[in-house]
């Protein structure tokens, strides 16, 4: 039960998170895909500062958890945004630049 | 560093709500079972003995973003009149795109040697809040700060109504 | 197996007296209103009605469940259950008199916040998945409450958490050589509302709101399932009353009374309840925008203000 599994288990997690960045139509759909990467980079940070026995490894985790914030806050304002003037929230019906 | 069961039963519950999180129509679904994610993850980090970083994880994570998530779907089912869903597209393509992240990324690991796991000469629990306010690690934590606070003002004024 | 069976049994009598409790609170609470409303209150049930919880509890039990068409079957059978447990589990950390009931951590601060917010869930989901418009609303309103309280809650315990030092309950009351609400005044008066606020009791109680949104989050739950939803309810109310007097007024220390120190801490959790009733008994319910202007202009420029300022004294002293 070493540091790979865990490697691995996040890596699992990261893909799964393009995956979801890359297939799904709802951008609140892939907002939630965002945050599973998030997660696994963050589970990567934790992992390896246990196993150099340094408190720093949990410092950039709580970083990574404050940014999620902002770009959760961000992400859902630009949603709604779009909301009011598209009419939708499918992120493949977004695709004129000019209003 | 984790007793065997435990991980086992975290990792099972890891892999299943990562999929369930990726692949449920319902986004609502979709976005508990990130919740049940970032739950358990916060359980491998109390593990790693970073109670405060699990906690914390929990507390914004599972209390703060993802609660905001559910207000969000909650408020655009609203507008829409039934529960949002949200289909796939390009699946084949996708599929193989993060396949091939995936493999790159296990071949990566497998193929590095690992260093052994070392003991904490401190307690993090202690060691953390010195570490964030008296070191080096000052200044990101007060560009921390004001990201937040650009942040804030940039979804009001996104959000906001005219 | 030793400890294990302890910790097993500890627990069973700690969510049987709770429950116990929630019973008479609820009995005394529906007196308290009668008092003040110059009524007799419930009276039927036994002398002085002392009955009545007991016998409105085997109603509960006993009657027909009536399930919406359109639920949701997991997250509806899910939704009470969470908001039950998140604020029973809680208490095994809480130190009634000197030390905690069955386990002792050191952030057991952190466990009791991060537990006890997750009774939000339990509404929200109970709102989404009865699958009506009702219910709906009392969970949307429930989240966005607890979203705008949810921060001055913590600033507020952030200062406390500077002035003791650690993040175990236990040494926070040991620290209190002066109860914290003589120099966090503001602190205090934040997380009181905030409190107050996360229980969804009256002031607050926009979830529910009865004369809008029928009973909201729980407007489509009956029998055992509604009791669920009311025990985690008056727990929860427990739990935030048990926080303030372990935060702010100095929690089994009786300071210069003899008195054994678990009773000082039940007396300071009743008085903090009576104070609770007596803000239902006399206040109406806030509207929706006035509860998110009170929380975003108010409190929170005010849990700001309060955590710089004791961070300034903790410098300088």
């Amino acid at each position: 039960m070493g540091v790979k599994a865990i490697l691995i288990l996040s890596a699992f997690m990261f893909s799964l998170g393009v995956f979801g960045i890359l297939t799904r139509r709802s951008a609140l759909g892939i907002l939630i895909a965002l945050e599973l990467i998030f997660n696994a980079a963050n589970l990567n940070f934790a992992a390896f500062g246990r196993m150099f026995g340094k408190v720093e490894g949990s410092i950039f985790p709580l970083f990574g958890i404050a940014i999620t914030v902002c770009e959760v806050v961000l992400g859902f304002a630009i949603i709604f945004y779009l909301y009011r003037v598209r009419k939708t929230t499918k992120a493949d019906e977004i695709d004129i630049l000019k209003g | 560093m984790i007793n065997p069961v435990l991980y086992g039963i975290f990792t099972f519950l890891l892999f299943v709500f990562s999929i369930l999180t990726i692949a449920h129509r319902d986004l609502m679904k979709a976005s508990l079972s990130l919740a049940v994610v970032l739950f358990v993850t916060a359980f491998f980090y109390i593990a790693f003995k970073f109670e405060f970083l699990g906690w914390t994880q929990i507390l914004l994570y599972v209390g703060g973003i993802v609660v905001l998530i559910l207000f969000v779907i909650m408020l655009a089912r609203e507008y829409v009149g039934k529960p949002l869903e949200s289909g796939f597209r390009r699946t084949w393509l996708g599929g193989l795109v993060s396949a091939l992240i995936f493999i790159f990324l296990l071949w990566v690991i497998l193929s590095t040697e690992f260093p052994e796991i070392q003991n904490f000469s401190t307690e993090p629990v202690k060691d953390l809040p010195n570490l964030l306010l008296a070191t080096h690690y000052v200044l990101p934590f007060e560009v921390l700060s004001l990201l937040l606070l650009a942040a804030l003002f940039g979804g009001i004024v996104i959000a906001r109504r005219e | 197996m030793i400890p294990f069976l302890t910790v097993f049994i500890k627990s069973v009598i700690l969510i049987l007296v709770l429950t116990l409790i929630v019973a008479y609170m609820v009995y005394l609470e529906r007196k308290f209103l009668g008092w003040v409303q110059n009524r007799y209150g419930p009276n039927r049930a036994g002398p002085f009605g002392i009955f009545q919880s007991i016998a409105d509890a085997v109603k509960l039990i006993l009657k027909e469940e009536v399930f919406p068409e359109k639920r949701d079957r997991i997250l509806y059978f899910i939704a009470p259950v969470i908001t039950a447990v998140s604020a029973f589990i809680p208490f095994s950390l809480i130190p009634i008199g000197s030390k905690p009931v069955i386990a002792d951590i050191n952030t057991s601060l952190l466990f009791v916040l991060v537990i006890a917010g997750f009774s939000t869930y339990g509404i929200v989901l109970g709102g989404v998945s009865s699958g009506s418009k009702y219910p709906l609303f009392g969970g949307l309103r429930s989240a966005a409450q607890f979203l705008s309280f949810e921060i001055p809650f913590l600033l507020s315990i952030t200062a406390v958490i500077l002035q003791a030092e650690t993040f175990s309950l236990k040494k926070i009351i040991e620290s209190q050589h002066i109860p914290y609400i003589f120099p966090q005044f503001a602190g205090f008066l934040v997380f009181f509302l905030a409190g107050l606020a996360d229980t969804g009791r009256i002031p607050f109680d926009l979830p529910e709101a009865e004369s809008e949104l029928v009973g909201g989050y729980n407007t489509e739950y009956s029998g055992i399932k509604f009791a669920w939803f009311f025990l985690g309810e008056y727990a929860h109310l427990i739990l935030i009353s048990s926080l303030i007097v372990v935060l702010y007024l100095g929690g089994g220390n009786a300071y210069f009374i003899p008195l054994p120190s678990f009773l000082v801490f039940l007396i300071k959790i009743a008085f903090v309840i009576f104070i609770f009733y007596w803000i239902r008994t006399s206040l109406p319910r806030v509207r929706f925008d006035q509860l998110m202007k009170f929380s975003w202009k108010f409190l929170i420029p005010l849990s700001f203000l309060n955590l710089i300022v004791v961070s300034i004294f903790k410098v300088v002293l």
